[in-house]
């Protein structure tokens, strides 16, 4: 940790709220896109960052810096991920729905393109959505986050045994319930395979 | 290629998308990848998981982010400051006396967080005043009281019960309606014997059937947590005549159906047991909160029987009120012991949570305080982040302190 950051953690831990503020802006982008990438698409996305945040600023008294505030943020926000998704609390409003007035407008790509990525990401998520969350939450640390087994056992606190188990199980999961999904399996169709092969799991 | 090698190989590739695999590794993959078709395949599956790691996620607009800073901060607003280093102790400690003798004198003389603004509500067996953690609340005429900070309309008929810790108006007849602040940045739930309505921030209407939003954006859940819909300004939601856990129609579902899991054990037994028996045990817990209300737990608990074993929604919702009935009674060990089929059998609800900490709050009151540590304790490791998290540390840390001192 910095020096610049072991201060900024003590004056949080004093409870200053200026040292909150600048806590909050330095993080806040960081979080949103740790549950984003975590849950996908959803409108609960303001109650878990808000969640997340309460419950970081809460915990200020017993940090000690044992990480670094970047790893112990999103460290809470996993934690804010699972446990939305065993609640089970998924997408309550389908994507066409989302509040055009709610979404940050990214100008630099065309609407067509984001749609296409947002109706992917919302199918992944949905077949995601079928595998436990803690396999779920491992497994895109570990592949689409591109965390280390051994960050991603730190951030889920788990072994990194259990870390490595519940990835491959992931894998396993994610590609058979892929296969029965039209649209992605058209888009590996797209990227080369004409048909899918029946050969059993080694 | 032998098995072992595909499988070590359909392993490296969830590493390759990661942008993990050494140049070795991704060498070895190509080699493989050109002889196998099998993992050709599998390779070729994970394109969705490919581009998945080139989507951005939206982030929160920029109101949106104001919100949660203010909220945030809000919360923390009243929290203590870190405990003292040990050579400050005793400044710290004389400073907190004079800090909490001044405190009291300030409670002692502002308003009760809690309390009727108008009209005779009947609180327990008074009318006004003051409202307590799980005082129940009768307004035959009408009434608008304030519950730590919420602004409720009672219409006429209404009856409720106020739960202060979980922040939570447990509608038993009648309707609502609910004024909260967004500034104070705390949620509020009402709940009723079919769904409950979280909201943070907005002017709702509640009957035992439906939810309307009037400003702001509220979430009905059904009893098992799921949720079955979100409420902007101007949009209602009716709860079905059948299935209670049925989508709104205000919103659809989204297309792919999540099967039954363990995760969901409801889900097969309501279509095996068909809507009329459903009708009819719900109609049983409504009239067994009636009783409640009344001061008749025995009668409640004729009701109540049927239900004690059915779907686990019905069933977790019907030990709880079972629990409660012997609390009116004050047979503390019989409610310990409904409390306890919720968390053995029916974990998996929202029940359970509130059962949980019933359970270590009855302990705490028979002095029993090595089992509402051990209770407490269980309650942080199932919900770190639940709906009295922030009550339950402050009661462990105050038994752990006490079993220090002895």
């Amino acid at each position: 940790m910095s020096a610049e950051e072991r201060a900024l953690c003590e004056r949080c831990r004093q409870g200053e709220r200026a040292a909150l503020e600048e806590f909050f802006r330095a993080y806040v982008r960081r979080v949103e896109r740790v549950l984003g990438r975590l849950v996908g698409p959803t409108a609960d996305l303001e109650d878990m960052v808000q969640t997340t945040f309460i419950e970081a600023m809460r915990s200020f008294p017993r940090f000690r810096g044992e990480a670094s505030l970047a790893t112990w943020v999103t460290r809470i926000a996993v934690h804010v991920a699972h446990h939305h998704l065993r609640r089970g609390l998924r997408r309550t409003v389908p994507l066409e729905l989302l509040s055009c007035e709610d979404e940050p407008r990214d100008e630099a790509r065309s609407a067509d393109r984001l749609g296409d990525d947002r109706r992917l990401a919302g199918r992944l998520h949905a077949v995601l959505d079928r595998i436990s969350p803690k396999k779920r939450v491992a497994f895109l640390l570990y592949s689409v986050e591109g965390y280390s087994l051994e960050e991603v056992a730190a951030l889920t606190g788990a072994s990194r045994a259990a870390t490595k188990s519940r990835v491959w199980f992931a894998r396993r999961e994610l590609l058979a319930l892929s296969r029965r999904d039209p649209l992605l399996r058209e888009l590996a169709e797209a990227a080369g395979v004409t048909r899918a092969n029946e050969e059993p799991e080694q | 290629m032998s098995p072992l090698e595909c499988s070590h190989i359909r392993s490296l590739l969830i590493t390759a998308i990661a942008e993990r695999a050494s140049e070795a590794e991704r060498l070895e993959l190509e080699a493989h990848l050109e002889r196998c078709a099998g993992c050709r395949d599998q390779h070729r599956a994970l394109e969705p998981l490919r581009q998945l790691r080139r989507w951005e996620p939206p982030g929160l607009s920029e109101p949106q982010r104001e919100r949660v800073r203010r909220a945030a901060l809000s919360a923390v607003s009243t929290l203590p400051t870190p405990p003292p280093k040990l050579r400050r102790a005793l400044v710290a400690t004389m400073v907190g006396a004079f800090a909490v003798s001044a405190a009291v004198l300030l409670l002692a003389l502002r308003p009760a967080a809690s309390r009727v603004l108008e009209g005779p509500v009947m609180v327990a067996d008074r009318v006004g005043g003051k409202i307590l953690d799980g005082d129940r609340l009768r307004a035959p005429s009408g009434g608008r009281v304030v519950l730590d900070g919420p602004d409720v309309a009672l219409r006429p008929g209404s009856v409720a019960t106020w739960h202060a810790a979980a922040r939570t108006l447990d509608l038993a007849a009648g309707s609502v309606e609910v004024e909260v602040d967004p500034r104070q940045g705390r949620s509020f739930r009402v709940q009723t014997a079919r769904f409950r309505v979280e909201v943070l921030g907005t002017r709702f209407s509640v009957t035992l059937d439906e939810v309307r939003t009037h400003r702001g954006k509220v979430r009905v859940l059904g009893l098992d947590g799921r949720t079955l819909a979100t409420l902007r300004a101007g949009e209602s939601w009716r709860a079905p005549g059948g299935d209670p856990m049925a989508p709104a129609p205000v919103v659809e579902p989204e297309p792919a159906a999540v099967p039954a899991s363990p995760a969901s054990p409801a889900a097969p037994a309501i279509s095996a047991r068909g809507s009329g028996e459903l009708a009819r045990l719900r109609e049983r817990l409504l009239a067994a909160r009636r009783e409640l209300s009344a001061g008749a737990p025995e009668r409640a608990r004729t009701l109540l029987r049927p239900a004690l074993a059915s779907i686990p929604t019905i069933a977790a919702e019907a030990n709880v009120l079972q629990a409660e009935s012997y609390l009116i009674d004050r047979q503390y060990l019989d409610a310990i012991a409904s409390y306890r089929v919720v968390l053995r059998r029916y974990r998996r609800t929202p029940q359970a949570e509130s059962a949980l900490y019933a359970v270590a709050q009855l302990q705490i009151e028979r002095s029993d305080d090595d089992a509402a540590a051990r209770t407490l304790t269980r309650y942080l490791e199932r919900y770190p982040h639940g709906r009295f998290s922030s009550e339950v540390r402050e009661r462990l840390a105050r038994l752990l302190a006490r079993g220090r001192a002895r």
